[in-house]
């Protein structure tokens, strides 16, 4: 890192909490949650277990005047919305009178393809069908123009979330929507420290939200057969780095932090949770939508992070894996944090909240660096539950089922896979 | 600390004037259009019947060339044909360069939905009024394709790519709506810049051309729609515009460290000098009346390249041909380079190949290299009724002899994103 960079607020939506606090608590006493699916009737479909968001009012996260905005709003833009503004009013960045300069404040958010609502579009295509023929575009298009509501095509782009938060926060600084897939969030928050780092801003909003609990989704993933098939309890079903594991369990969720160039911080009066030494990416180079097998996307992230912080392998604490239960994910993650960090029962512990949170594609990393960084002001790593019994092919030294008590002073997280996308952000305890 | 500096090395590009580099520019010099009936779905029954498609590319032979990317929709398939393109054209070969080292930037559209077996789907779910969540899942599940929804993901053409050239560095992708892949070129810039990666493949890609993709434009009233007269319905600045032209392509550029470049004795086409990125923070649907976001990039774009506005030679306009967008753009022009302003030829050469959406930056800056290259400026067409409040000089109709050596593009993303970006020519020092 060029400039140091500091983190002064955070905000979460998760399947185990929302609000940083009840999430943290989740985590570190192993509470799963996955479930039975609310949202909508699966009947006899295979897969019926997902880790949901509880119920929440996002309107309650909108400024008064703006709320109007929120018929345009995808559930992927409510939760990414609802994350941020959580972030922004926990680092007061936006208080009457003390409000930071618009113009150096910026946003970089992670996000993923938003899934239009299918009654939105079913009445259309209804129409346009006759029994056992395909659609007839000639009626499927006045169909369309009469049926989908006006502004349709916009609560379903992924650049949405940072849209709306840069009108609600008057945030005229450098915007991105990085779209990444499993590595979008991590690689939306190094980004952003780029941009401070280079002077483009004072202070970024980054973020990152997936909401897949959708039936196209849940169909691609049986397609992939990705998903954990395994007939035990919901809590029990997402086992990353366990041997009996046999895929992931959906989640959804947002997270969101507030990063600010140090003086910068500490000039406002700041509340300074963390700091951020290193970001760093890599990529399998592979077909993308195979697993790479010695995890070497991730391995170069890893050390970019490193570089980057001009720190060695032996000064990180703890990591925070993405490993979500995906039998050759797992083994090519492990792989590539052996090579880094060495394996073994006296290796730097690993742990993987994916066990308890499920699979959250784009907002994953950044869940995670939220956890980090309360583990680092705990001194906790939370557990990866479900952990019976190890993979000897997954050697790394696995934090199983309780959580481990230890002083921390950098923690990597990592996060990165389909598409063969990686990144890593190495968090550390503040010091002056 | 002296910053890296950073140069391109290798273009190439799908349009719908042309494939490959010298084609575009043949196009654009010529003044040729690439806006068509749409025929790569039946739009008869959409109030916008028109659209700059891809037509010079055999895109199920490429398909056939590529196994690995045989269910790739025509954004994956336009991103390959111009990254191999761009590649061959830098002159690196495998070994001569550490994959490590070589990172990927696209702004890259989300993918070609599967329609037909969608619509299926959702017809076979439809009961009361409601889609039947489980009947769809049933239904999808015997009809959707696995490799053609995974196609579908932002980031597959980035993955493909990496693949293709052994690319292990930095691989990001965003989707800023317009300015995706004039944001992308910027943010591979600073990873160069930042030591990040020493070579970066970046640019983006695109295809809305789709009954999804023209229902959404058509219902926000954003499309022209001069279905009689597709060569001249994309005219930005003219008064009789009336909105832009939807159109499908890629344009991929490799950006390389100086001394990289130097080193290996590489054809240098330009530098790229400047990155500016900012927010409208207004309204969702509508850019800021006085064009702050607009100011704000371009203000930026000109502080980091170091130059003085005066300096700029020549400027690629966003210029849609939307009556707001094209009326801001001049306004924020003008605040921006004062004076200096009417002398400074700005063409909108969307009015020849539409408007590639997340790809629209990327061919925008393969042109802006073209102009450095050949000291021509590409005209703004259809350009017959001036509007007052459009009073800059738009190169109107004719392409012109001018001497560029710096040049700006600007892409202003729906929603409020805003990119600048500034290119000089390389005179070897």
């Amino acid at each position: 890192m060029d400039r140091r960079i500091v983190i002064t607020g955070m905000g979460v939506f998760s399947p185990v909490g929302i609000g940083v606090d009840t999430y943290w608590q989740s985590l570190v006493s192993g509470t799963s949650g996955v479930r039975p699916i609310t949202r909508f009737q699966v009947g006899d479909f295979a897969l019926k277990m997902v880790a949901e968001v509880p119920e929440f009012k996002p309107r309650d996260y909108i400024p008064k005047e703006q709320r109007k905005s929120l018929k345009v709003m995808s559930w992927d833009v409510k939760l990414g919305v609802a994350a941020a503004m959580s972030a922004v009013e926990d680092a007061r960045i936006i208080v009457e009178g003390k409000r930071v300069d618009p113009t150096r404040l910026g946003i970089s958010f992670g996000a993923g393809n938003m899934m239009t609502d299918l009654d939105e579009v079913g009445s259309s295509f209804a129409a346009a069908t006759r029994e056992g023929s395909e659609v007839d575009l000639c009626v499927f298009g006045p169909a369309a123009m009469q049926g989908f509501f006006p502004l349709w095509l916009l609560k379903y782009l992924p650049n949405m979330p940072a849209c709306h938060v840069s009108i609600f926060c008057g945030a005229e600084g450098p915007s991105n929507s990085v779209t990444t897939g499993d590595a979008a969030s991590l690689q939306a928050l190094g980004e952003g420290c780029r941009a401070i780092e280079r002077g483009a801003a004072d202070v970024m909003i980054c973020g990152g939200v997936d909401a897949k609990i959708h039936p196209v989704c849940l169909t691609r993933y049986m397609l992939m057969g990705a998903t954990t098939t395994t007939d035990t309890k919901p809590e029990e079903m997402s086992r990353p780095f366990e041997k009996s594991r046999d895929g992931f369990v959906p989640g959804e969720g947002a997270a969101a932090v507030v990063i600010e160039e140090h003086e910068h911080a500490k000039a406002r009066g700041a509340t300074i949770l963390a700091e951020i030494r290193g970001f760093g990416g890599g990529c399998d180079a592979y077909a993308p939508e195979k697993i790479e097998p010695e995890g070497r996307g991730t391995r170069q992230a890893l050390q970019n992070a490193l570089r980057d912080a001009t720190l060695d392998a032996g000064d990180v604490d703890a990591v925070f894996a993405c490993a979500n239960g995906s039998v050759e994910g797992d083994r090519a993650e492990s792989r590539a944090i052996a090579a880094v960090f060495g394996d073994g029962p006296d290796a730097v512990p690993v742990t993987s909240t994916r066990s308890m949170i499920g699979y959250i594609s784009a907002a994953g990393g950044l869940l995670d660096v939220v956890a980090a960084v309360r583990a680092i002001a705990d001194a906790t790593i939370p557990p990866t539950i479900n952990y019976d019994e190890p993979d000897p092919e997954c050697s790394v030294n696995v934090v199983g089922n309780t959580a481990l008590k230890k002083e921390l002073r950098n923690v990597m997280v990592s996060s990165g896979g389909f598409g063969g996308q990686h990144a890593a952000i190495l968090v550390s305890g503040y010091r002056e | 600390m002296t910053r890296r500096r950073v140069v391109i090395t290798g273009m190439g590009c799908v349009t719908p004037v042309g494939v490959g580099v010298s084609n575009l520019w043949d196009a654009l010099c010529a003044g040729r259009s690439g806006v068509v009936r749409i025929s790569v779905f039946d739009a008869s029954s959409w109030p916008t019947k028109i659209g700059a498609e891809v037509r010079d590319l055999d895109v199920d032979a490429e398909r056939r060339k590529r196994p690995y990317m045989s269910e790739a929709g025509r954004n994956g398939v336009f991103a390959i044909v111009a990254a191999e393109e761009a590649f061959a054209d830098c002159g690196l070969r495998a070994g001569d360069y550490d994959p490590e080292r070589l990172g990927v930037y696209l702004g890259s559209g989300e993918g070609v939905p599967d329609f037909f077996p969608f619509g299926a789907c959702i017809s076979g779910a439809w009961k009361d009024s409601v889609v039947d969540p489980e009947a769809f899942l049933w239904e999808s599940l015997k009809r959707m394709n696995k490799m053609r929804e995974l196609e579908q993901e932002p980031n597959m053409p980035g993955g493909h790519i990496a693949a293709q050239f052994d690319a292990r560095g930095m691989n990001s992708s965003c989707l800023t709506a317009c300015a995706a892949s004039s944001q992308a070129f910027g943010e591979a810039l600073e990873v160069v810049r930042h030591n990040d990666a020493d070579i970066m493949i970046t640019g983006g890609c695109h295809s809305m051309l789709h009954p999804l993709g023209l229902t959404g434009f058509c219902l926000l009233t954003a499309l022209g729609t001069d279905n009689d007269h597709p060569e001249g319905a994309s005219r930005p600045f003219d008064m009789r515009r009336n909105g832009f032209i939807l159109g499908e392509g890629a344009g991929m550029l490799v950006l390389e460290e100086l001394e990289h470049a130097r080193a290996r004795g590489a054809k240098i086409h330009a530098e790229a000098i400047g990155y500016g990125s900012s927010a409208d923070a207004f309204r969702l649907t509508d850019s800021h009346e006085d064009g702050r976001g607009a100011v704000a990039c371009m203000t930026y774009a000109i502080q980091d390249a170091g130059i003085d506005p005066a300096d700029v030679d020549y400027i690629n306009a966003h210029g849609t041909s939307t009556k707001v967008n094209d009326r801001v753009e001049t306004l924020a022009v003008k605040r921006v380079f004062g004076d200096a302003a009417p002398k400074i030829p700005m063409s909108s050469t969307k009015s020849m190949t539409g408007h590639l959406i997340a790809a629209a930056g990327a061919v925008e800056m393969i042109t802006c290299v073209e102009t450095i290259r050949h000291n021509i400026v590409p005209p703004t067409t259809n350009l017959l009724e001036p509007d007052p409040e459009c009073d800059l000089d738009y190169v109107p109709n004719k392409a012109r002899e001018h001497k560029v050596d710096v040049a700006m593009s600007n892409s202003f993303g729906f929603g409020g994103q805003n990119i600048s970006l500034i290119i000089r020519r390389w005179t070897g020092d």
